[in-house]
C-alpha cells in the first residue's frame, strides 16, 4: 500500500480509536474511504492496534455491509423486502443484471460502472418495488424501465441528503406553517425537492416572516407521499388536532409546491405579486403539456378512515413534530415523564410499568417491568457498572417502524432510555442502529448531542453503535457481541443479558418502540395505558402496513383490533380487483394468517395461536396472485442467508428446508411430512430466536395452504408465480400493437403488426415484461 | 475479554478445572432421568449427568474449552422448556427436571448428526477400500510404500488379505475401478503395488509373521484349503485358535492350483505364500482327505466349530439347508443352519473371484471367533461411511495438491521396480480420512443410526490445505465447533484461526486468506489436531 494509504488508515485509527470494541467502526471507516476493505488496509490496522487479524477477519467476513472486492462506480441496491418481493423485485433484480450483462457469480459489470446487490429492506415498502442507486431511491421500478433508470442514475450528481432537517418550528402565533414530511419514505418520494420549491416560492413572494416551512417526521401515510400540510395561524402551537385551519395536500410534485403556496398566501408588495402571477403564467405557457392541476386538498373520508382507527402513543403528534427541535418536543410534553421519573423511587417506576402491562415490542413480548426489575436486582462485579441498550437493529424485510420512530421521535426514545437507565442503575448506554438507516443514525446522533449540550440526560452517557448488516444481531446476545466488536453470534441463555450482558455486566436491552412508549405511560399513568388493548396485551402497536393494500403506511393501533379492521378500515382493503388472501405478520419469524382468520385480534397470544407472531410489526397483505409456497420460500431464503452459522439446526437445517422448497417451486416434488418434521425440529433444536422462528412461515403456510403445496408437487402453481411452473400466453385480446415484442428482452415474441402475437416458450425467460406492458391485458399466465 | 472469561466460568464443565468453575458453596439439586443429582452452582447439565453416571454424547464439547453449543448432539429435554437444551452449555438450576434419552431427544440428536453429514465433504474410507471386497486399507499401504516402509506395508496388507502375492497377479482389482484418480488420468496401480510389497516380502529372509494371540484351547476344522479356507485358517490362527485344514487334493491351494495357468500364477509363488500360512503355527493340513457326510458329522462333534470352504458344487455333501446357489448361510455372519457350522466362498454361491473368497474367509473367521467366545455373532463390524460422491468443479485440484502428477506406471511382467513403486504410490490422492478411526462424527453417526442421505442438498466444497510438519486442514470436514480457533488463541498464535463468512458458508479459516503454515506453528498445531473432533485437522 502507498504511504498515503497508510496515512489514511492511521488517521482513521486516530479518529475512531484502536480498542477491540471498535472493530466494526474501524472497518466501516476503512470502507468509507476505499469503497471496500483492501487487505493491505486490514494488515495496517492489525499492525497499529492490538486487534488480532483473526478477530478483524472474522468480523469483516460476517457482516453484509463489508466488501472484500472493489465495487463499480455506482452501487445499485435492489430492495428485496417483502413488499418489494410480492411486487416483483426478483424480476427487477434480474433485469438489472441482464441489461448490464453481468456474468453469473459476479455482481459488477465489465466496465465496472455498476455493482448490483440485493438489500434486505430499504423501508420504502409503499413505493415497492424500489431500487436505491447511490443515494437516490427509485420506485416503483418495473423491469422494462431499468435502462432508463440506469441512464438517469449516471446523470444524477451526488445529492446532499440533508440529514438534518434544520430550521426551527413556528412559534410565533401569527406564523403559518407548511409541514413537509422528511422521513426516509417521503424523501424517497421526492419531498426534499418539494421542500426546496416551497422555500424558493416563499422567498420569491417575500413571505419570509409570515410563512415557515417546517420539516416533520414521518406522517405515516406513506401511500400518499410526499405530503404537505398547511397550518394557518392561531392554531399552530399546541393543538395538534384542531381542524378547519389545517389543509393536507397529498402526492405533491415539485411543480405543485409553488402553486400550493400561491393559493394560500398573497405576495407582499404589488411588484412581487405581479411577478408571482407572471411566473405562474409563464410556467403554464412554457410547460403547457405538463401542466398538472394543483392536487385537491385532502380532508376526505379516505384519510379519515386511515387515521380514524389509529391511536398514537409511540408515534404521538405524528407528522406534527420537527424531529430535532428539542424546544418543540418540550412544548409537546417532552421530558415531563423523565422529570417525574427522577422524583420517583426506582421501585415505584417498575411497579408503574408493570401495572401498565407493557410488553416488549421487539417480538417476544416479555414483561418490560419484570425485565427492568431483573436488571435492577442483578449484581454487577465490584465496579457496579451496568449498561442499557436500545435495540434498533430492525432487520425484518417489510418492517420499518423502528426506523420511523428513530427518525421522527429521537427525543422520545432517549427519554425512555433515560428513565430505564435510572431504574436499573446504568450510567452508560448504546443505541444499536442498522447501518442501512443513515438518516436515523444521524438524527439520533444529533439528538444525543443536543441533549448532552443542554444537560437533559443527567450525565447518562449514550452512544450509537452502528450495525453492519446482519439480521441475527437483533437477537440480544448477538447484538451484545456486535457492540463488543465481534461476530454477531448468539450465545446460550441463561445467562440473560439482564444478569450478564455487555462486557459481562448486567445489561438492559429493550426495543426502540418499547422505549418510545415508556414516556407516555409515565405521563398519562399506567391505568390509561392498561385501558387500551386486551387482557394480556396492553396499549398499542405500531405496524408497517404494506403489500397488496390500497392505503399502506405506518400505523399505530390499539392491541386487540382485528386484522380485518386493519386491512379493510385503515388500509382500505386490497388494491385492485384481486381477492384478499392472507396477511403475513411478523416477517421472517412470523407466519401467514389466512383471510378466513381475519377476525383474529392483534395481540401476542392470539397471533401465536394462529401460528404467527407479533414480531417487530411488519404486516404484508397478500392477494390471490401471491403464491404461498413462494412466500414461504422467500422468507426462508432470507433467514437462511442471515443465519450466523453456529448451530447445526439453523445453519444446515434451514438450508435443507430451503432446498426442499426450491425443489417444490421447480416442480421436482417434496415430501411435505418430512418438510414439516424438519421444521419442527429446527424450531425446537436451534440455539437462538432466529432459528427457533425460521420455520414459522413454512409451518403456517403448510397449515393453512397445504393444497397449494400439494399443487406444486403436481407441477402446478395456482397463483401463477413460480417461474418454472408457469408460462405466458397471448390471448385473443391481442390487437397486434407489437409493444410486447419491442419490450421482450430475449426476443421471444416476433413482432407481427395487427396480428395476434405468440410467445416462443423455449426462448421465454418468464420475466413478465410482456404482461406488464400490454395495453390490452392480453397476456395471461398459465400453470 | 473479561466477558469471555466470565462466560466460561458460568458455563462450567471442564473436569480439570471444575473446582474453579463451579461454586461449591451453593449446591443445586435437580433430577436427571428421575435420578436426583446435587452439584455446585454453575455446573452444566452435562457435568451433572456425568457426575450421576449418565452419559450424554458430545461432539463439539471438550473439557477445558468454552462450550460452543453448536453441534446440538448433546441436547436434552428440560421440563417446561419447549426447546431442546444443549447440555454442554446449559447451567443447572434448582428443581430442574432433565430427560436425556426420551424418543424426541434421540430423534433430535439423529437429525443433528444427519444434517451435519449432509454438508460433510469427505470420505471416511477411500473409495478404493470400500470397493475392495477384502476391505483392505489401501491408502495406508500406499503411504507406507511412499515412506519406504515396506515392512509396515506388508502388515497392512496381511491384516486383510492372506494371499497378496497371489492376488497381486490374478485380482481383477475392483479397487482400481473406483479409484478417484480415474476422473483425472488413471487409477493408481494398486494391485501391482500390493504385488510389489508381497513379492518383496517373500524374497526376504525374515518374512512377515504376524503376532498371534496365545492359543486359547479352541479348535476349528476347515473343510477345503482353497483361498477361502486358507484365509479363514490364517485369521483364526492369528487369534489363537487351532485350525485343521482338510482338502481332497494332496496340496493346498484349491482352484488356485487347478484353475489358473502357471504363466499367470507361478507355482513357486503360490507354494511360498501357502507355506507362509501353514507355517504360522497352530495350523495343520490334511491333504487327500475328502470330507463326506460321515466325516463331517464327526468333525462337528470333535471340533468346537467347522468352516466349510470346499468350493463350488460341493454343497450337497453336508446335509445342511441349501439355496439355489449353494449352502444356506447368513451373508453377514456366514453361519449355516447348524450353529457351529459356518460356510463361505464358492460353496455358498459367491462370485468366482479370489479376493471375494479371501474376504469371506477373513470375515467368517470373525464370526467363528465370536461364536467360540460366546459373543453375539454379528460378523465383522460394519462401520459408517461418509461418501463424498461426485466431485464438484475445482475439487480434483484440491485432491491433486501434493500428489505425484505423472501418469500411471505401466505394469511389467516381473513387477514394479522400487523407484517405480514409490513414484506410483505417490499418485494416491489420499481420499481416506486422517481420523477415520478416531472421528467423533463417525462415532455419532453409528451411535445414532444416522444416514448420510436423509437430507439431500448442497454440501461443503472439499478443500485441502497443507501446513507445517504434515498438518492437513480440510475445511469441508469441519463441524464448526471452533475448538481449534480457541486452541490457536490459547496457545498465543499471532495469526491463528477464525470463523469466516456466515450461515451455510461459515468456515474456519486463516485470517486474511494467509497460508496455513502462518496460522499454526508448534504447540498450537498439535493442540488443534488433538481437539478437532473430525478429520478436518489432521497430521500425516
Amino acid at each position: 500500500m502507498q504511504d498515503d494509504g497508510i496515512d489514511k488508515i492511521d488517521s482513521i485509527l486516530g479518529r475512531v480509536g484502536t480498542g477491540g470494541e471498535k472493530v466494526l467502526a474501524i472497518l466501516q471507516a476503512v470502507q468509507q474511504v476505499y469503497g471496500y476493505l483492501p487487505k493491505e488496509a486490514l494488515e495496517r490496522v492489525c499492525e497499529r492496534t492490538s486487534i488480532r487479524s483473526a478477530d478483524l477477519w472474522g468480523v469483516a467476513t460476517f457482516y453484509d455491509q463489508f466488501r472484500l472486492e472493489p465495487t463499480g462506480k455506482h452501487r445499485i441496491r435492489v430492495c428485496v423486502g417483502t413488499a418489494c418481493h410480492v411486487k416483483g423485485s426478483e424480476r427487477v433484480y434480474e433485469a438489472f443484471r441482464r441489461v448490464l450483462e453481468i456474468e453469473s457469480g459476479k455482481d459488477t459489470d465489465a466496465q465496472r460502472l455498476f455493482t448490483v446487490e440485493k438489500i434486505a429492506c430499504l423501508g420504502c415498502c409503499t413505493l415497492a418495488p424500489v431500487v436505491q442507486i447511490d443515494q437516490k431511491v427509485y420506485g416503483p421500478v418495473r423491469p422494462e424501465s431499468v435502462s432508463e433508470i440506469l441512464e438517469a442514475a449516471q446523470q444524477e450528481t451526488q445529492r446532499d441528503i440533508s440529514i438534518l432537517p434544520g430550521g426551527s418550528s413556528a412559534s410565533a402565533e401569527q406564523t403559518a406553517e407548511l409541514r413537509v414530511g422528511l422521513g426516509s419514505c417521503c424523501m424517497a418520494g421526492g419531498s426534499l425537492n418539494v421542500r426546496k420549491e416551497l422555500d424558493r416560492t416563499i422567498a420569491n413572494l417575500g413571505l419570509g416572516g409570515g410563512v415557515k416551512v417546517k420539516p416533520v417526521g414521518c406522517v405515516g401515510m406513506c401511500h400518499q407521499t410526499p405530503l404537505v400540510e398547511i397550518l394557518l395561524p392561531k392554531k399552530t402551537a399546541t393543538e395538534s388536532n384542531g381542524d378547519g385551519d389545517k389543509i393536507l395536500y397529498t402526492k405533491v410534485t415539485t411543480a405543485d409546491a409553488g402553486r400550493i403556496v400561491r393559493r394560500h398566501f398573497r405576495a407582499k408588495g404589488l411588484w412581487r405579486r405581479i411577478r408571482g402571477t407572471m411566473d405562474e403564467v409563464l410556467d403554464s405557457v412554457v410547460k403547457a403539456d405538463e401542466r398538472i392541476p394543483v392536487p385537491r386538498a385532502v380532508r376526505d373520508t379516505e384519510i379519515c378512515a386511515f387515521l380514524g382507527g389509529q391511536r398514537r402513543i409511540a408515534t404521538e403528534y405524528c407528522g406534527g413534530l420537527n424531529p430535532l427541535d428539542v424546544d418543540e418536543y418540550i412544548r409537546y410534553e417532552g421530558w415531563r415523564a423523565w422529570k417525574r421519573a427522577k422524583e420517583m423511587p426506582a421501585g415505584d417506576i417498575i411497579e408503574e410499568v408493570k401495572k401498565s402491562g407493557l410488553r416488549g415490542r421487539g417480538g417476544a413480548g416479555f414483561s418490560v417491568g419484570r425485565k427492568w426489575e431483573i436488571a435492577r436486582q442483578a449484581k454487577s462485579d465490584a465496579d457496579g457498572i451496568k449498561y442499557i441498550i436500545c435495540n434498533g437493529d430492525e432487520g425484518d424485510p417489510g418492517a420499518f417502524m423502528d426506523r420511523m420512530i428513530l427518525e421522527s421521535y429521537p427525543y422520545r426514545v432517549l427519554e425512555g432510555m433515560a428513565i430505564a437507565a435510572k431504574v436499573v442503575g446504568a450510567r452508560e448506554g448504546f443505541l444499536y442502529i442498522r447501518a442501512e438507516y443513515p438518516l436515523a443514525v444521524e438524527r439520533v446522533r444529533a439528538a444525543i448531542q443536543i441533549c448532552q449540550e443542554r444537560k437533559l440526560l443527567d450525565g447518562l452517557k449514550l452512544s450509537i453503535a452502528e450495525g453492519a448488516g446482519a439480521f441475527v444481531c437483533g437477537e440480544e446476545t448477538a447484538l451484545i457481541a456486535s457492540i463488543e466488536g465481534r461476530r454477531g453470534m448468539p450465545t446460550i441463555r441463561p445467562p440473560y443479558p439482564a444478569e450478564e450482558g455487555l462486557w459481562g455486566r448486567p445489561t438492559l436491552i429493550n426495543n426502540v418502540e418499547t422505549y418510545a412508549t415508556v414516556p407516555w405511560i409515565l405521563r398519562n399513568g399506567a391505568d390509561a395505558f392498561a385501558e387500551i388493548g386486551t387482557q394480556t396485551s396492553k396499549g398499542t402497536k405500531v405496524f408497517a402496513l404494506a403489500g397488496k393494500i390500497r392505503r399502506g403506511g405506518l400505523i399505530e393501533v390499539p392491541m386487540g383490533m382485528t386484522i380485518r379492521q386493519i386491512v379493510e378500515d385503515i388500509g382500505g382493503g386490497v388494491a385492485g380487483d384481486a381477492k384478499f388472501k392472507a396477511v403475513q405478520i411478523g416477517g421472517p419469524s412470523g407466519g401467514c394468517v389466512p383471510a378466513g382468520l381475519a377476525d383474529t385480534p392483534i395481540d401476542f397470544e392470539s397471533l401465536g395461536e394462529v401460528g404467527s407472531m407479533m414480531g417487530s410489526g411488519g404486516m404484508v397483505v397478500l392477494d390471490e396472485n401471491d403464491c404461498m409456497v413462494d412466500i414461504a420460500r422467500y422468507f426462508l431464503e432470507f433467514t437462511q442467508a442471515q443465519s450466523c452459522g453456529k448451530c447445526t439446526f439453523c445453519r444446515v437445517g434451514t438450508k435443507r428446508m430451503l432446498e426442499m422448497l426450491e425443489r417444490l417451486c421447480r416442480g421436482e416434488g417434496c415430501d411435505l411430512d418430512e418438510l414439516e418434521k424438519l421444521g419442527r425440529q429446527i424450531k425446537a433444536g436451534s440455539l437462538c430466536g432466529l432459528g427457533k422462528t425460521a420455520p414459522n412461515p413454512i409451518l403456517s403456510t403448510l397449515r393453512y395452504f397445504r393444497e397449494e403445496y400439494e399443487a406444486h408437487r403436481h407441477n402446478q402453481c395456482p397463483a401463477g408465480r413460480c417461474k418454472e411452473l408457469i408460462h405466458y400466453v397471448i390471448g385473443d385480446k391481442c390487437i397486434g400493437c407489437t409493444i410486447c415484442a419491442q419490450n421482450c428482452p430475449v426476443a421471444a415474441i416476433t413482432p407481427k403488426p395487427y396480428q395476434k402475437h405468440e410467445i416462443q416458450r423455449d426462448v421465454c425467460i418468464r420475466c413478465g415484461t410482456c404482461k406488464s406492458v400490454c395495453p390490452q391485458q392480453a397476456v395471461e399466465v398459465q400453470s | 475479554m473479561r466477558n469471555m472469561q466470565k462466560r466460561v466460568s458460568a458455563a462450567g464443565g471442564g473436569s480439570a478445572k471444575l473446582k474453579d468453575m463451579t461454586d461449591n458453596t451453593k449446591t443445586i439439586r435437580l433430577t436427571i432421568d428421575s435420578r436426583t443429582v446435587e452439584v455446585g452452582r454453575g455446573a452444566t447439565i452435562l457435568y451433572a449427568a456425568r457426575a450421576a453416571g449418565i452419559s450424554i454424547p458430545t461432539m463439539c464439547h471438550k473439557d477445558g474449552y468454552k462450550p460452543s453449543t453448536s453441534c446440538m448432539v448433546c441436547v436434552v429435554r428440560v421440563e417446561g422448556n419447549p426447546s431442546f437444551v444443549p447440555s454442554c452449555g446449559a447451567a443447572v438450576q434448582d428443581g430442574m427436571r432433565v430427560w436425556t434419552n426420551t424418543p424426541d431427544v434421540l430423534e433430535a440428536r439423529k437429525t443433528a448428526v444427519e444434517l451435519l453429514l449432509s454438508e460433510h465433504a469427505g470420505d471416511c474410507e477411500g473409495p478404493c477400500r470400500i470397493g475392495c471386497p477384502a476391505n483392505m486399507n489401501i491408502p495406508l499401504m500406499l503411504r507406507q510404500i511412499t515412506a519406504g516402509r515396506l515392512d509396515l506395508a506388508i502388515g497392512t496388507i496381511k491384516a486383510d488379505i492372506a494371499l497378496p502375492a497371489v492376488l497381486g497377479r490374478i485380482c481383477p482389482a475392483p479397487c482400481e475401478k473406483v479409484c478417484r484418480r480415474n476422473a483425472h488420468d488413471a487409477a493408481v496401480s494398486i494391485c501391482q503395488l500390493k504385488r510389489f510389497v508381497a513379492d518383496w516380502d517373500l524374497r526376504r529372509f525374515d518374512t512377515y509373521r504376524p503376532q498371534c494371540e496365545p492359543a486359547g484351547g479352541k479348535k476349528v476344522a476347515v473343510v477345503g484349503a482353497g483361498p477361502c479356507g486358507l484365509a479363514a485358517a490364517y485369521y483364526l490362527a492369528r487369534s489363537g485358535v487351532r485350525c485343521v485344514l482338510f482338502d481332497k487334493n494332496e496340496k493346498a491351494g484349491g482352484a488356485l492350483r487347478t484353475g489358473i495357468e502357471e504363466s499367470v500364477l507361478p507355482r513357486d509363488i503360490l507354494d511360498m505364500e501357502i507355506h507362509q500360512i501353514l507355517s504360522l503355527g497352530n495350523i495343520e493340513f490334511h491333504g487327500g482327505m475328502e470330507v463326506g457326510l460321515e466325516l463331517f458329522d464327526s468333525l462337528c462333534k470333535d471340533y468346537d466349530a467347522v468352516f466349510i470352504a470346499s468350493g463350488e458344487n460341493s454343497a450337497d455333501k453336508y446335509g445342511l439347508k441349501k439355496t439355489a446357489k449353494g449352502l444356506k448361510a447368513d451373508l453377514a455372519t456366514y453361519q449355516t443352519d447348524r450353529a457351529n457350522v459356518f460356510a463361505g466362498g464358492g460353496v455358498i454361491g459367491r462370485r468366482r473371484i479370489c479376493v471375494r473368497a479371501v474376504a469371506d474367509g477373513k470375515e467368517a473367521a470373525v464370526s467363528i471367533l465370536q461364536y467360540l467366545r460366546g459373543q453375539n455373532i454379528a460378523g465383522p463390524e460394519k462401520r459408517f461411511n461418509s461418501h463424498l460422491g461426485q466431485l464438484m468443479e475445482g475439487e480434483m485440484e484440491q485432491f491433486l495438491t501434493g500428489a505425484e502428477k505423472g501418469p500411471r506406471c505401466p505394469a511389467r511382467k516381473e513387477g514394479f521396480l522400487t523407484l517405480e513403486a514409490m513414484t506410483e504410490a505417490q499418485r494416491c490422492l489420499h481420499c481416506d480420512c486422517g481420523k477415520a478411526d478416531d472421528c467423533t462424527l463417525r462415532k455419532m453417526a453409528e451411535l445414532n443410526y444416522a444416514r448420510q442421505q436423509t437430507y439431500k442438498g448442497q454440501r461443503k466444497p472439499f478443500s485441502r490445505q497443507a501446513g507445517n510438519s504434515g498438518l492437513v486442514f480440510e475445511a469441508g470436514k469441519c463441524i464448526l465447533c471452533g475448538l481449534c480457533v480457541q486452541a490457536a488463541r490459547a496457545y498465543t498464535e499471532s495469526t491463528g484461526l477464525t470463523f469466516s463468512a456466515r450461515g451455510f458458508e461459515t468456515r474456519v479459516a486463516v485470517p486474511l486468506q494467509k497460508a496455513l503454515n502462518e496460522a499454526l506453528t508448534k504447540e498450537a498445531m498439535e493442540k488443534c489436531v488433538a481437539v478437532c473432533p473430525t478429520g478436518a485437522m489432521t497430521k500425516i
